[in-house]
């Protein structure tokens, strides 16, 4: 009995839930067979050599590749292969690896616009007005707000990302490398960032090759290896498995840190 | 040089501050220009802002959304061609027909832009390109739009005076009605969602745009447009064939003037009008024989030097402060 209250509590816990999900571009198997849960409220690190599929993964969590086989459940809806927008509107939203400036937008601008559409409501305009001008103060963007988006150096890109999925409430955020390309400093303050933004019950799944970062910001660690998940648990338990550390970390990390 | 420069960069701002002024005057210059004037420099205005209507059409789709639709010439035609059947067949009064004829056309290109909106870049440049081309087959075997022959309108009991006052203000008319929505939408989020969608597609989608739908719904105004000018053109000539109507040139001129006058600015379709138009007539006196070249010339040194239009020239440069 006991056990079952345990059993709904837990799966009214789960936010994303992905069963046998993979993806087969031609020869290629891109994502074979992964499954996992994300809990509400917690950092998922993932991490993995070149090629393992991370940024795949991604693009079919939000509905940009279709899975060749498996489902997405998101807040307990099926969301397999639904268009990017509703994904969006449904509250998920994610950064791209390689940002994506809107050509001829104004940073302003297209903060403005992720706050009128992203949100599950329509918002007024005014309303989008206020809401992307405080998180352009809180991300200490409103300084550039009416630099063209594509004038940012890479650290404002990826801070102008991070804004656009706060600025649509998102219950989930993807990041998806947020801090490849950024130096040693501007590392500190975006970890920060993360940390405030779960902090407020934001859950995240963070893609991330900067293993210091990952390690330190998540609360637990899956490994993927050419489209496998080889390894899941806490950073430590991750940084131990011998798996892990063969085919990704080396042995620097086999006695290391986490929390 | 530097101080000459200086010199239009003030008058610039003078002008972006003064801009509702300067556009109360041009349009108080329109309106009393026909009581006038001759009746060749009527028929040069109209056909001036003829071509800023299609211009606008096109800026919609290429230069707010980035969708180069070359076959908007099929929405100036097929409407064209409604006209000239309602005004044949019943006894609709003219601007419920005009109304009729373009909404059709917006119709059309909605039915059409679900599954043509799909592809993107030159791809879609072709598809319209093909759209165009199909259509214009349909009317020239249609009979009851007299096939290769062509069709007339039923002589109408007015004189020339005054057929060219109507085409003149109508045309007048919808430019400035065109450029003010045109202005409204761009500030409203659906132009946000239009210049999202220019950006990047992607991105659009991950913050929640229907891509398809505000992509279609463009196109459907677009075709409005273009629909309208076509009628009100229809309506001008007197007689209409495929050839004129789905006429190549056509379409190569309004994409010039979209281009001339500068993507995505709201006025650029009317000040590249104005000026092509101008130089078009300049050239053609001074230089008969080659006059085509000669200006293809001119749109190539045009596009090379000024990418994005005379509205380049004419806008002040942004500064980077609140």
């Amino acid at each position: 009995m006991n056990d079952k209250i345990e059993k709904t509590r837990e799966k009214k816990n789960i936010l994303l839930k992905i069963t046998g999900v993979s993806k087969i571009f031609g020869g290629v198997k891109a994502l074979e067979d992964v499954s996992f849960n994300v809990k509400q409220g917690e950092i998922l690190g993932i991490i993995g050599p070149n090629g393992a599929g991370k940024t795949t993964l991604v693009n079919t969590i939000m509905g940009i590749y279709k899975p060749t086989s498996g489902e997405i459940w998101f807040q307990n809806q099926n969301i397999t292969a639904m268009p990017t927008y509703k994904i969006t509107k449904l509250g998920m939203s994610r950064t791209f690896q390689i940002t994506k400036p809107v050509r001829g937008m104004t940073v302003f601008d297209s903060v403005i616009s992720a706050a009128l559409f992203g949100n599950n409501k329509k918002v007024p305009l005014n309303n989008a007005l206020k809401i992307a001008d405080d998180i352009l103060k809180l991300l200490s963007l409103h300084t550039k707000k009416n630099f063209l988006s594509t004038e940012l150096n890479i650290a404002d890109l990826k801070k102008l990302d991070l804004s656009k999925c706060l600025v649509m409430n998102s219950n989930m955020i993807l990041l998806d490398e947020v801090m490849a390309g950024l130096n040693r400093k501007e590392i500190e303050p975006m970890m920060d960032l993360i940390k405030k933004v779960n902090s407020e019950g934001v859950t995240i799944i963070a893609i991330e090759h900067i293993m210091k970062a990952v390690m330190n910001i998540s609360h637990r660690v899956l490994v993927l290896h050419h489209g496998k998940k080889i390894s899941e648990g806490t950073p430590k338990e991750v940084s131990e498995d011998p798996k892990v550390i063969k085919t990704y970390l080396g042995k620097k990390y086999s006695n290391v840190k986490g929390e | 040089m530097k101080l000459f420069l200086k010199y239009f960069e003030d008058t610039k701002l003078i002008v972006e501050k003064h801009k509702w002024l300067f556009i109360s005057l041009f349009i108080i210059i329109m309106v009393l220009f026909p009581l006038y004037t001759s009746n060749y420099l009527i028929r040069m205005f109209s056909s001036i802002f003829m071509y800023a209507c299609l211009g606008i059409a096109m800026n919609i789709m290429l230069g707010y959304i980035g969708y180069a639709a070359f076959g908007n010439v099929a929405f100036f035609g097929l409407s064209a061609y409604i006209t000239m059947v309602l005004l044949n067949k019943t006894n609709i009064p003219l601007l419920i027909i005009f109304i009729i004829a373009a909404l059709v056309s917006a119709m059309y290109a909605i039915i059409l832009g679900f599954p043509i909106l799909r592809i993107r870049g030159h791809y879609f440049a072709i598809a319209t390109l093909g759209i165009a081309e199909g259509t214009r087959e349909v009317m020239s075997i249609l009979e009851i739009t007299g096939g290769g022959k062509g069709i007339s309108a039923p002589i109408l009991e007015m004189s020339i005076n005054s057929i060219y006052r109507i085409v003149y203000y109508s045309f007048f008319g919808l430019t400035i009605l065109s450029l003010f929505a045109c202005y409204y939408i761009l500030k409203k989020p659906f132009g946000y969602a239009l210049r999202t969608i220019r950006g990047d597609e992607d991105v659009a989608a991950g913050v929640g745009i229907n891509t398809t739908y505000y992509k279609v719904a463009a196109w459907g105004i677009s075709a409005f447009i273009a629909g309208l000018t076509g009628s009100i053109f229809a309506f001008w000539m007197g007689y209409i064939d495929p050839v004129s109507v789905f006429d190549g040139m056509i379409n190569v001129k309004f994409t010039v003037v979209a281009l001339l006058g500068g993507l995505g600015s709201v006025i650029g379709p009317l000040i590249g009008s104005l000026l092509f138009e101008l130089i078009s007539v300049f050239i053609w006196e001074k230089f008969l024989d080659i006059h085509l070249a000669v200006l293809g010339i001119i749109i190539m040194i045009t596009i090379i030097f000024l990418p994005r239009g005379i509205m380049q020239f004419l806008k002040p440069q942004r500064r980077h402060t609140k």
